[in-house]
């Protein structure tokens, strides 16, 4: 962690008024992703730490790693910096503008608001159509030279997003330089490139998609609604929610931390996504507790998964109803139908029983079997004995199983 | 990731061209996937390989793996749902009361939640104190788990109560099992597992295997160990020949003692004016240095050899020896040897009643039969030999050892030899020695020193009976004299800590 060796991409942030302003870098740890840590050095309150690492500690040991490297003087001075750093850095200062200056906090205006999101839309329209045509001139002249590129390179043209409110997209094309990093990048890279080109398409095609595929899109693409106007406007389902489990992901924004909570309606067999956000030093809060139900009527988002969260009256929660491999992988490829760009879905295997060849596995009764994303499911272990048990997990076909929760044999859910 | 391309060929395709770039090769066909918009061009290889992304992550085939063999059981019961939250109050900042905590479950015959497993074995194999404590109180689900992880490994080698000799996994189990195998043997027939280890004895080829199974003659160690210990002496391992010697050391009868004490004799007699002579120990004595499980040194003999030779002899050769040669007891011994102004040796004589356990040498060491406990224990609380205060003390049975500390710091003492003497004494402590020391806490002769203070406080809560919290004060004592603040808190948390500890007792009988 302290080794240079650790951290393939890092640099310093000069000052301008001499010194240093941050440093950041990427290490490479045994994931196939490297974890983004920062350090803000002259944001007026003490330094700022930011980590895409899932580690609850602030500053996590990425962070001080980083900075006894720092220290040592192992970390130069670098011009260029990765979008992450840079949108992060530039966000920190508009809140202190904010902060400093209130009266910029404008009230909201129905009528305003309208024509606000139309020119919104208007901008992030002409920002995509410039994008496709970017990633047109990435596959005309070949993906060879991908990992040699600079940040600058992937820079700009997430800058430009920003600059057009497309900030889904900006993220997308800022995550580019560290797909190329990954193990067998040039399938990685052009996965993403023609996934985003996919988005450009389905953002074109506004009407013509289902309501679910455009908000999907909309959001993705970085058009987001207001909780009060999903409230006013989405689509209402009462149920008793049982919680799946939980997970703590970094956040849509650079310095936040994301909570998901996953939900699944025990009558109506859907599922919601609860999402919450904290800033750097303050734990995202959640209603929802796992080992409990909520009767609540939810208020879905336009993809039809995230909702409003909402307190409800808490009930003990059942075991939630499994399904075998074979049906989780059914129901996502429903979901990807809808959303060809969800990375991750709630997944809830009836007697679900740890495998192992050369890794951890999930295995059902019929011997199919879902590779995990994590190492030694040790809590799972501990709590099963190795018997088959209901576990929930969210499923990447890109990373494998992340458990959330067991169910032990009383009944009693566990989170993992 | 085992994703078995739905397409593996029009994908390969499709990737090699994007390598290449669409400005030099055409877009490849790809009939397999549907038709898409663009027939050429950038834009239709993107569209393709959406195509061909979206068809992969959607038809994604499960693998086929068997599950691995579930835990046999079955297990102890595990401890209720109060001692759960218990423990991970423990585990989130109390960490200090974890042995305690383990202990009890033990003790109760039940066992630690399986939730918490992993971090308790983790705990374990951050601090090897605690491995024999996690083991018993990790039941069979903990050594089950402990197969999954190396950082675990330490478990498997922890005796087992329920572990029973298996004449198979003694000559062909993994070292920490044949380890659990000779323990098991040795608890049920001593004999028997001296007679198993010394037929394989001279076939180990590894010291570190020697060694541990020589730690399971510890178990039913006897006067007839004392041949294999022997051998065990001539080892070319040193932590074999260590633990030899230490194990010999209990055997107070054995011809290896008797050469201890003629090598104690050759060195050491009365001397004018009821003082004591020792003359220098040579390493080329006969069989001296292996009796003392030492190396032969490679160098010079200097005057660090010497002592050290010193050190180990008198360390390792019975009391009686002293006694015997002296003609008078052991109070008589000690104090001819401080009469003789030999440091070196007193020290020597201190450590080995500390080794050897002996009770009627410390008390006579610590000085009860003269009436100056007092000085002599703050003294050696204070000084460079407070560490042998301690070993001194355990010896002795708990009510002898608090009233000892009770009669040895009066109002004169201060804070830093109150706790000096108070942190030599072993818990539990007795009632009358827990409130001798509250009702001293922040009194007359107290340093106004905020650190000695909460340093007594947190001794206290640490080793008094949690029962004994009712009859504590609730207010602090000489509040007004501290002058509230950190001490009261100080104070304050002690009751805290007593409250905490009593609950947990309570979860766990």
């Amino acid at each position: 962690m302290g080794k240079a060796a650790s951290w393939p991409q890092r640099g310093a942030v000069a000052a301008s008024a001499g010194g240093t302003s941050a440093v950041w870098g990427e290490c490479q740890g045994s994931g196939s992703k490297p974890y983004l840590a920062a350090v803000h050095l002259d944001g007026g309150t003490g330094p700022a730490y930011k980590c895409s690492c899932p580690s609850r500690k602030i500053p996590c040991k990425h962070v001080l790693g980083l900075l006894a490297l720092w220290a040592q003087g192992e970390v130069a001075d670098r011009e260029d910096k990765p979008s992450w750093v840079g949108s992060w850095l530039d966000g920190r200062a508009a809140r202190q503008a904010r902060a400093a200056d209130p009266a910029k906090a404008a009230p909201a205006d129905p009528a305003k608001a309208a024509a606000t999101l139309r020119a919104r839309e208007e901008a992030v329209a002409a920002g995509l159509a410039e994008l496709r045509l970017w990633l047109h001139d990435q596959i005309d002249a070949g993906l060879a030279e991908v990992p040699k590129h600079g940040y600058d390179h992937w820079d700009r043209m997430a800058k430009r997003l920003t600059d057009a409110k497309a900030r889904g997209a900006s993220g997308w094309v800022s995550r580019l330089p560290s797909v190329a990093r990954q193990e067998s990048w040039p399938e990685r890279v052009l996965e993403h490139l023609g996934l985003l080109h996919l988005l450009i398409d389905g953002y074109g095609a506004g009407d013509a998609l289902g309501e679910r595929t455009r908000g999907a899109i909309r959001s993705r693409v970085g058009i987001t609604l207001k909780a009060d106007e999903v409230r006013a406007g989405g689509e209402s389902v009462g149920d008793t929610w049982v919680v799946l489990g939980r997970r703590t992901v970094p956040g849509a924004e650079d310095d936040m931390t994301g909570l998901r909570v996953w939900l699944r309606g025990a009558r109506t067999g859907r599922t919601a996504l609860a999402l919450s956000f904290g800033r750097a030093d303050q734990a995202p809060t959640t209603p929802y507790r796992l080992g409990t139900a909520v009767e609540a009527d939810l208020s879905f988002y336009p993809d039809g998964h995230r909702v409003v969260p909402d307190p409800g009256t808490e009930l003990p929660g059942p075991v939630p109803q499994g399904t075998t491999v074979a049906g989780a992988l059914d129901a996502h490829a429903a979901v990807l139908a809808e959303d060809p760009w969800r990375e991750t879905w709630p997944v809830v295997l009836a007697d679900a029983a740890p495998a192992r060849d050369d890794r951890w596995y999930l295995a059902d009764p019929g011997g199919d079997a879902l590779p995990l994303a994590t190492g030694v499911p040790r809590r799972l272990l501990a709590v099963t004995g190795g018997r088959p048990a209901t576990v929930a997990a969210e499923w990447s076909p890109a990373e494998g199983l992340t458990p959330l929760a067991v169910w032990d044999r009383t009944g009693k859910a566990i989170p993992l | 990731m085992t994703t078995p391309s739905p397409a593996p060929d029009s994908w390969d395709l499709l990737v090699s061209a994007a390598l290449v770039g669409t400005a030099r090769r055409a877009v490849p066909e790809t009939p397999d996937l549907p038709a898409t918009g663009e027939s050429e061009g950038a834009a239709a290889l993107l569209d393709r390989a959406a195509l061909a992304t979206v068809r992969r992550l959607a038809g994604y085939t499960p693998a086929r793996v068997d599950p691995i063999d579930p835990d046999p059981g079955p297990d102890l019961p595990e401890v209720g749902e109060q001692a759960v939250r218990r423990l991970e109050a423990i585990l989130a900042d109390r960490s200090e009361l974890l042995p305690e905590w383990l202990e009890l479950v033990a003790a109760a015959g039940l066992r630690a939640p399986a939730e918490h497993l992993p971090a308790l074995l983790d705990r374990g194999a951050r601090d090897s104190a605690l491995r024999s404590a996690v083991a018993a109180a990790g039941g069979s689900r903990g050594r089950w788990l402990a197969r999954f992880d190396p950082d675990w490994a330490y478990l498997l080698t922890e005796s087992d109560p329920a572990d029973v000799f298996d004449e198979d996994t003694w000559l062909h189990g993994t070292e920490g099992e044949r380890r659990r195998m000779l323990g098991a043997l040795r608890a049920a027939d001593p004999a028997r597992g001296r007679e198993l280890l010394a037929a394989v004895w001279p076939d180990l080829r590894k010291a570190e295997l020697r060694r541990r199974l020589l730690e399971a003659m510890e178990t039913g160690l006897g006067p007839e160990d004392a041949d294999l210990l022997e051998t065990a002496l001539d080892d070319k391992g040193a932590n074999v020949r260590g633990l030899a010697l230490s194990l010999l050391t209990r055997l107070p009868h054995s011809a290896h003692a008797d050469r201890l004490r003629d090598h104690v004799r050759a060195h050491a007699g009365p001397g004018p004016k009821d003082t004591v002579v020792v003359t220098p120990v040579e390493p080329d004595e006969a069989g001296l240095l292996r009796d003392l499980a030492l190396a032969r040194p490679t160098g010079e003999i200097g005057l660090r050899e010497r002592s050290e030779y010193l050190w180990t002899l008198v360390t390792r050769t019975p009391l009686d020896v002293w006694t015997d040669l002296l003609g008078t007891d052991p109070a008589g011994v000690l104090e001819r040897v401080a009469r003789s102004g030999d440091d070196e040796l007193h020290d020597a004589l201190l450590n080995a009643i500390g080794v050897q356990e002996d009770a009627v040498w410390a008390r006579a060491a610590l000085g009860l039969l003269e009436g100056r406990v007092t000085d002599r224990m703050v003294k050696a609380a204070r000084g460079r030999r407070s560490l042998q205060l301690e070993p001194l003390l355990r010896v002795l049975p708990v009510g002898e050892r608090c009233a000892l500390v009770e009669r040895s710091f009066g109002p004169g003492t201060g804070t830093r030899d109150v706790w000096s003497l108070l942190n030599a004494v072993p818990g539990p402590w007795t009632a009358k020695l827990v409130h001798q020391v509250v009702d001293r806490l922040g009194g007359k002769g107290w340093d106004r020193d905020q650190g000695g203070y909460r340093s007594v406080c947190l001794l206290v809560a640490e080793r008094t009976p949690p029962e004994l919290v009712h009859d504590l004060p609730r207010e602090t004592p000489n509040l007004a004299a501290v002058g509230g603040g950190p001490s009261d808190h100080a104070y304050q948390s002690l009751l805290n800590t007593l409250r905490f500890r009593l609950d947990m007792h309570k979860e766990l009988v």
